[in-house]
This record gives structure tokens, C-alpha cells and sequence, in this order.
């Protein structure tokens, strides 16, 4: 491979800025250093290296394709919020300076120049550019102190690490094909949207991430799809394995989606307490349905509230009283029964199945932040 | 190609399973220390009334924590008083202590009537077993409205023994 040395100078200029910025503490103050910085650069770099014409005859198109997917995803975003309710978020002015205005700048400038990045053709600069442009989305949607609690852990992970990584790869994706574009009119309307509709579903925070981090792979495999020349001299025998092996994963993917993010018929809740030992230990898992007026009954094992507590126990006792259901609850490994009652209100579900020692995995991160 | 768009699929796994093991949910525990306290409505219940001047044409609230009570009140005059009373009867599992009731009344019952609620029995009650409550209604004026029946609604607490 040549050494071209005037782009690695420029790749660590650019990695340099982005290390600068990551000191600055204010988000409002980064957010503009960030912009300016960039753009600075953009201008520079583009001028500085030379350009290499990526042939990207469907550029226009493919641009246009990916407003009409972004928009979809806010319509079907928002759409949920009749399943799941809305809540209302803060909306001032000061947004469109504090926030639209450098994100604007910040995105139509790093698309410009990761396409020119990718134009160079380097294979060491494309890796590291992509890492770089994840750093730099991560600034962007990351503005907590990531090992504060545990909470802001999974929040830094889950909203912003993860999501940047497949969200980079689908626009290093489309940058090296069909230019920068696509990526500015398809960031520019998933990434400003938020400061610009005043509402939000109330979603639970694993479901909003898995969307996160899944959509833009998907994008990808349909861009991947729909553009590229096809060869057909593919085995039948192969693409019926892959059909099936596909059709596989993606069962159990929404399964597995479904019961951890809680927001669906079927939850699932990792054990972290000995109560019930013997029958369900720490560490197991156990899949419950969520209450709809179900009959409970004695020996039931149940999900209820109490206190804003989450509680597996066993119902050992019922009593009606003037027509209202009293459930008297123990853990099985408990000496005496628990505290008062409980009602219908309070119940979440009914314990359907238990999955043994899939929760240590869950149980040991947490653990890491106690 | 194919390789590597199965790569890409791969770890996008790995990222999913990684982000639910994060997110899943855990359960909590009880603790519970001390005496232990129902909230004292449901367990300790009312019983039966005894109409002792012959004023009830309604109750309602046998085996509930509210005991209601309606009496027509048409010719009574200012200043008479009627009295009634009514059993409370332990159907928790545990002793209670400290019975009191309380006299739920609106602001049309209180404009027009004084209505006082007192247990006159033992203000511990074993399980399976009752005290008396004796509740006195005077007309301090009469009803504006037309209505020849008053209502009144009576709440009991108590403290469950440990």
C-alpha cells in the first residue's frame, strides 16, 4: 500500500480535535467546539487531499430513499406512542442555537468528510475513521458521566455507544458508495427531530436501544439489497439453509427483544434474590405473563408491586372481602409470610416459566457498579 | 461480500444480546422488621346494627371497613337525638388493639346534624370477636333539601397485634 503521507497527517489532525473536544466538560460549549472544529477541517482536508471521483450513479436516488426511511421510522416512532402513551418533552428556543444549529453543522461537515476520507481508498484510514466518527456520535448523544451510576452506564451503552457503531458502519456504508448525500439528509432528519416535535412515546429505555442499534443494520442490508448488481449463480440447497437459518435468528431475536424490554404480553425478570430458593434460585430467570384479571391461585407464583419493590413470591393464602381479592404472599424460602397483602392492582403477572442461570451474566454486571 | 454482511449480522447479535443482558430486569426484596400493621380497614369489619330508637331504614356495609347508615329524618324536631349501634367484629387472623371509628360525614350532614361514633366496648378485640360501637345522631337544624333520608358513614380502624 502507498504511504500517503499527507493523509495520515490529516486522519491525525482529525483524531486530535476530536481528543480536544472530548475534554470540554459544558455540552453546550462542546457542542459548538465540536461544530466549529469540524468544520474547519472539512474545509482544510478538503482542499488539502486529493480527490478521488467515487462513481455513485444512484446518489440522488439512494438520498431520496433514505429521507423516505427516516421519516417512516419518526411516523412508526411516534405511532407507538398510541400503544405505549406520550410524554412531553421540553421544547425552547434556545434549542435551535444550543442544539439544531451545531449538530447541523456537525453533521453535514463530518459527512463530507468521511466521504473524503473513504475516497482515498485506504483500507487503515477507513478503520480508523470510522472509530473516529463513532467518538464523535457518542459526544454527541452522550452527555452524562458514563460510569456515574449504573443507569448512566447502560444509557452511555445502550443509546449511544452501540447505536454509533452500527449507525457508522451504515454510513462508511454509503459514503463509499454513493457519496455523502444520503447520510446528511438522513442524519439531519433522525438526528434534529428530537429537538423539533415536542413529544415522545413512552417507551421503555431497552426498546428504544434495541431499535436503535438494530435499524441501521437493517437499512443497510435493504440499500445492500436493493444496489448492488446481483450474481445469480447461487446453489438453491444454500440460499434455502440460509432462508431457514435466517428466519431462525430473527424468531428468536424478537423473542429474546420482546421479554427483555418489558413493554409486551411476556416479560422476563432475572433473580436476584434468594426468597425463593429451591425453587427459583438467584441467578434464574423467569418469564411471566402480564396480569389481565387472570385467576390466581393458591400456589401461584406471582410478579406484584409492593412499596415499588418488584416481588416474585408465592401466594399462599386468598381471602375475598366484600368483592376485592386479598393475596397473602412467601418466598419459598422465607421463614414467615410477607407483610399485609396484596390486591389485584398490584399485580404484575404470573411466573410461566423459569429459565435456570441465564441471569448471572446480569446479575455480575450490575454487580460491578455496587 | 456475503461474509462479510454475515459478520455484520453476527455481531449485531452479539451487540442485541449484550444490551438485554444490560436491561434486563431484576427483582427485589421484602424487608420487613418489627410489628407488623394491616392497614386496619378490611380485617376489622362491621357487623350488625341495633336500632334502639327505630330511626334505620337502611344499612349497608356488614363485613366491609364502611358502615353506612340511613335514617328518615322527617319528623324529627331541633335538638333530638337518636341513637343506634352497631357490632365490630374481628375476621383477621390476628388480635387487634386501639379500635377507633370515625364518622364520615359531608357538609350537608354536618350543617344540619351532629352525629358522634364511639366504641363503648373493649377496644381489643381477640380474633373471632366483636365490640360495640354506639353511634348518636342530634339535628342541629332542619335539612333545607326535601329529602326525607339522611345518610351517614362510618369508618373503623384498628391496630393489628403482633
Amino acid at each position: 500500500m502507498r504511504f500517503d503521507k499527507k493523509l495520515y497527517v490529516c486522519t491525525a489532525v482529525f483524531l486530535l480535535s476530536c481528543l480536544l473536544v472530548s475534554f470540554i466538560g459544558e455540552k453546550i460549549t462542546q457542542n459548538f467546539a465540536l461544530a466549529i472544529l469540524v468544520g474547519i477541517e472539512t474545509v482544510l482536508l478538503s482542499l488539502f487531499l486529493k480527490k478521488r471521483t467515487v462513481p455513485n450513479f444512484h446518489k440522488r436516488q439512494v438520498a431520496l430513499v433514505m429521507a423516505a426511511i427516516a421519516t417512516i421510522m419518526i411516523a412508526l416512532y411516534l405511532m407507538t406512542g398510541i400503544k405505549y402513551g406520550y410524554i412531553k418533552t421540553e421544547f425552547k428556543f434556545a434549542y435551535l442555537t444550543n442544539f439544531l444549529l451545531p449538530y447541523g453543522v456537525t453533521i453535514v461537515a463530518t459527512e463530507i468528510l468521511r466521504s473524503v476520507f473513504l475516497a482515498q481508498k485506504s483500507k487503515i484510514i477507513t478503520v480508523v475513521t470510522y472509530f473516529l466518527f463513532v467518538w464523535i456520535d457518542f459526544l454527541v448523544l452522550c452527555d452524562t458521566n458514563v460510569f456515574a451510576n449504573y443507569d448512566s452506564f447502560m444509557a452511555a451503552v445502550g443509546f449511544a455507544l452501540l447505536p454509533a457503531l452500527t449507525s457508522n458502519f451504515l454510513y462508511h456504508y454509503l459514503a463509499g458508495k454513493f457519496g455523502a448525500l444520503p447520510n446528511i439528509v438522513y442524519k439531519l432528519i433522525i438526528f434534529l427531530f428530537p429537538y423539533i416535535i415536542p413529544i415522545k412515546p413512552d417507551m421503555s429505555e431497552a426498546l428504544v436501544s434495541f431499535l436503535r442499534i438494530v435499524m441501521p443494520v437493517g437499512i443497510y442490508l435493504l440499500i445492500h439489497t436493493l444496489y448492488t448488481p446481483r450474481t445469480f449463480a447461487v446453489a438453491k440447497r444454500n440460499t434455502v439453509l440460509q432462508a431457514v437459518f435466517t428466519t431462525i435468528i430473527v424468531i428468536f431475536s424478537a423473542i429474546y427483544i420482546m421479554l427483555v424490554s418489558m413493554q409486551f404480553q411476556y416479560k422476563l425478570i432475572v433473580v436476584a434474590t434468594e426468597s425463593m430458593s429451591g425453587e427459583i434460585d438467584k441467578g434464574d430467570a423467569v418469564i411471566f405473563e402480564e396480569y389481565d384479571k387472570q385467576i390466581i391461585q393458591v400456589g401461584d407464583v406471582i410478579v406484584f408491586n409492593h412499596d415499588d419493590n418488584r416481588i416474585i413470591h408465592r401466594v399462599v393464602d386468598i381471602k375475598k372481602i366484600n368483592g376485592q381479592y386479598r393475596y397473602f404472599t412467601k418466598g419459598d424460602a422465607n421463614e414467615s409470610r410477607d407483610s399485609g397483602y396484596i390486591t389485584d392492582t398490584d399485580v404484575l403477572g404470573i411466573v410461566n416459566l423459569k429459565i435456570k442461570y441465564v441471569g448471572y451474566p446480569t446479575l455480575w454486571l450490575r454487580s460491578l457498579f455496587e | 461480500m456475503k461474509n462479510r454482511r454475515n459478520v455484520v449480522i453476527a455481531l449485531l447479535l452479539i451487540a442485541v444480546l449484550c444490551v438485554g443482558i444490560g436491561y434486563a430486569a431484576l427483582n427485589d426484596t421484602i424487608d420487613f422488621t418489627g410489628k407488623i400493621s394491616y392497614t386496619p380497614d378490611f380485617q376489622i369489619v362491621w357487623g350488625t346494627a341495633t336500632d334502639l330508637d327505630s330511626i334505620l331504614t337502611n344499612s349497608e356495609g356488614t363485613d366491609t371497613d364502611k358502615f353506612t347508615v340511613s335514617m328518615n329524618t322527617s319528623e324529627w324536631v331541633v335538638g333530638e337525638t337518636k341513637t343506634f349501634t352497631v357490632t365490630v367484629k374481628n375476621a383477621s387472623r390476628y388480635d387487634a388493639e386501639n379500635v377507633a371509628v370515625k364518622a364520615l360525614t359531608t357538609t350537608a350532614v354536618e350543617d344540619n346534624y351532629t352525629v358522634t361514633a364511639e366504641v363503648t366496648g373493649a377496644y381489643t378485640i381477640a380474633v373471632g370477636g366483636t365490640t360495640t360501637v354506639t353511634v348518636t345522631v342530634t339535628m342541629d337544624s332542619y335539612p333545607t333539601d326535601t329529602v326525607t333520608n339522611a345518610e351517614f358513614t362510618f369508618q373503623v380502624y384498628a391496630d393489628q397485634v403482633a
